[in-house]
C-alpha cells in the first residue's frame, strides 16, 4: 500500500482534485497539520476551500520542483538551481495572479514560496513613485489634500531628486 | 473527510474583501510590506490611508532597516532617527551604506534605544569614528550580546587595536560557522550587505601591509602565482570580473582592472575596441555598442564640422 500511502489529494475551491506526493504536500503546513490531526483515517483528501485550482496548480508546481531539485543537488548547488527555476516560474505569472498567489500561499502556510512571491511583488515597487504604485496596483488615493501635503513634507528628505517613473 | 473547518470563517471574510471593487489595496500588499526596503516603505505609507495605518501600527516592516543607493545620499539625521524609531525599540538590523551624514551621536542614540540589534552594518559611513563604533558595539554587547556581525569597511582611522577591541565584544565563531573568504568580484557586484552573511566583521588586518582593510582571497583554487595572494585591494590587483589576482592587466573604459581572459570575453566598443566591465556595461544590442568616450568624441566632431 506504500504507493497510495504517500499520496494526498488536494481539492480546490472549484472541487478540482490534485493528487500530490506527500513529500510535496508536507511543505504546506496547513495540509500537514490537517493530516496529522486525522492520522489513522484512510481518507487522504484535503479540501482547500478558498484556493482556486490555478493557484493550487502553481503551488504544486513550485514545490514539486523544489523537492526534485533538492534531491538532485544534495551535495550543493541547490540554491542556485532553485533561483533559476524561481525566475522561470515567476515569468509565467501575471500581476493579478501574483497577488492571488500570495493570499493562497499565506493560507496554506508555505514559507519558502511566500518569500519568493512577496519578494517578486516587492521588486515591482522598488524605486517607484507613490503615483506609480497607486496606478500599478489600482489603488485610489483616499487622503485629503492637506493630509497628503503633510505626509509629503514629513518625508521630503527621501524624495529629493527622484524620478517619477 | 479531512477538512479545514476552523479556518473557514476568517477566510470567507478575506474572500469577500477580495471581491471588493478595485480602489483599496489588495490584501497581498500588506504581506509584501515586510519585504520592502526603507524608501519603498515611505512610498507605501503615502499611497493610501489603510497602508499608512498598517505601516504606522506594525513594527515588523521596520525591524530591518537598510539604506543604500540612491537613498543614502539623501538620508538626513532626522530621517534616520524617524525611521529607526518606527521599530519601537525592536530594530534587528541596521545597514547604512555610505551614509556620510550620520555621526557617532545618532548611532549611539539608535543603539541605546534598540538594544537587540543583531547586525550593525555601516560601511562607508565616513561620519563615524572607530571610537564611536566601539562605544555602540560595547553598548550592544552589554545588553544582550545578540550582536552577530558588524561592517565598518571604509571608515577612517581604524587601527589594529580598534579591531581587536571590536572582536572582543563580538561572539566568537561557532563550530559550524567559519570565517568565509571574500572574493573581490562578488564584493563589487553586491555592495549591499544583505548578501554577505556569515562573517562577524568585514575588515581584517591585511597580511601584506598590516593595515585594517577588506582582505580578499583569490578566486582560483590554487593561485597560479603559487604564492599566498590574500591581501587588500591596495596590495594585490584583482580582476573585477572573476576576482583572481592579475599579473598582466586588461584595461577597461571604466578604468577597472580585469584579467586578460575576462578582457577577451567582454563585449568591446565598435570604435576603440575597449570593453566595459560588466558592472558598467549598459545593456547593449547584439550589434555592439559605442562607448561613452567615443560617443563624446563623435558628438564633438559633428559639432566642429557643423560650425
Amino acid at each position: 500500500m506504500a504507493s497510495t500511502d504517500d499520496k494526498v489529494i488536494l481539492k480546490s475551491s472549484e472541487g478540482e482534485c490534485f493528487e500530490v506526493d506527500m513529500a510535496v504536500a508536507s511543505h504546506l503546513q496547513i495540509v500537514k497539520s490537517v493530516l496529522e490531526d486525522c492520522e489513522g483515517s484512510s481518507d487522504k483528501v484535503v479540501s482547500l476551500f478558498i484556493v482556486e485550482a490555478k493557484y493550487v496548480a502553481m503551488i504544486i508546481e513550485y514545490y514539486k520542483n523544489y523537492v526534485e531539485l533538492k534531491e538532485k543537488h544534495e551535495e550543493g548547488g541547490f540554491e542556485e538551481k532553485l533561483k533559476e527555476f524561481e525566475k522561470q516560474f515567476l515569468e509565467q505569472i501575471d500581476k493579478k495572479e501574483l497577488k492571488g498567489l500570495v493570499m493562497a500561499v499565506n493560507y496554506l502556510n508555505a514559507p519558502a514560496l511566500f518569500d519568493v512571491v512577496c519578494t517578486a511583488i516587492a521588486k515591482h515597487i522598488e524605486n517607484k513613485s507613490v503615483e506609480y504604485v497607486r496606478e500599478y496596483f489600482g489603488i485610489v488615493n483616499d487622503f485629503t489634500a492637506e493630509e497628503e501635503a503633510q505626509i509629503r513634507e514629513e518625508h521630503r528628505w527621501a524624495y529629493d531628486g527622484v524620478n517619477d517613473d | 473527510m479531512a477538512t479545514i473547518d476552523s479556518h473557514l470563517s476568517s477566510d470567507e471574510e478575506t474572500k469577500n474583501r477580495e471581491a471588493e471593487p478595485t480602489g483599496s489595496p489588495h490584501d497581498a500588499l500588506f504581506f509584501v510590506l515586510a519585504y520592502l526596503p526603507v524608501y519603498e516603505l515611505l512610498v507605501m505609507s503615502e499611497v493610501c490611508v489603510s497602508l499608512r495605518e498598517a505601516l504606522k501600527n506594525d513594527v515588523l516592516p521596520w525591524q530591518n532597516i537598510c539604506v543604500e543607493r540612491p537613498l543614502n545620499s539623501r538620508l538626513s539625521i532626522e530621517g534616520l532617527l524617524e525611521i529607526a524609531s518606527r521599530a519601537n525599540g525592536r530594530l534587528k538590523s541596521l545597514s547604512l551604506v555610505n551614509c556620510g551624514k550620520i555621526t557617532d551621536d545618532e548611532l549611539q542614540r539608535i543603539v541605546d534605544e534598540n538594544p537587540i540589534i543583531r547586525k550593525l552594518h555601516v560601511p562607508g559611513c565616513t561620519g563615524l569614528t572607530p571610537e564611536g563604533i566601539i562605544r555602540a558595539v560595547k553598548t550592544l554587547s552589554q545588553h544582550h550580546g545578540n550582536l552577530e556581525s558588524i561592517q565598518i569597511n571604509g571608515l577612517f582611522g581604524v587601527e589594529k587595536e580598534h579591531l581587536e577591541t571590536l572582536c572582543s565584544y563580538l561572539q566568537p565563531y561557532s563550530a559550524n560557522q567559519q570565517k568565509q573568504p571574500i572574493f573581490y568580484h562578488q564584493y563589487r557586484s553586491f555592495q549591499t550587505s544583505r548578501n554577505k552573511e556569515g562573517r562577524r566583521i568585514d575588515v581584517e588586518v591585511c597580511p601584506i601591509c598590516s593595515q585594517v582593510r577588506m582582505v580578499f582571497s583569490c578566486s582560483r583554487e590554487t593561485c597560479e602565482k603559487k604564492i599566498d595572494c590574500r591581501g587588500c585591494n591596495f596590495c594585490i590587483l584583482r580582476c573585477a570580473e572573476c576576482g583572481v589576482c592579475v599579473g598582466e592587466i586588461g584595461e577597461t573604459i571604466c578604468a577597472d582592472i580585469v584579467c586578460l581572459n575576462c578582457w577577451l570575453h567582454l563585449p568591446k566598443c565598435n570604435f576603440c575596441n575597449e570593453p566595459y566591465c560588466n558592472q558598467h556595461l549598459s545593456p547593449c544590442s547584439s550589434t555592439g555598442f559605442v562607448c561613452d568616450v567615443c560617443d563624446m568624441k563623435a558628438v564633438k566632431f559633428i559639432n566642429d564640422v557643423s560650425d
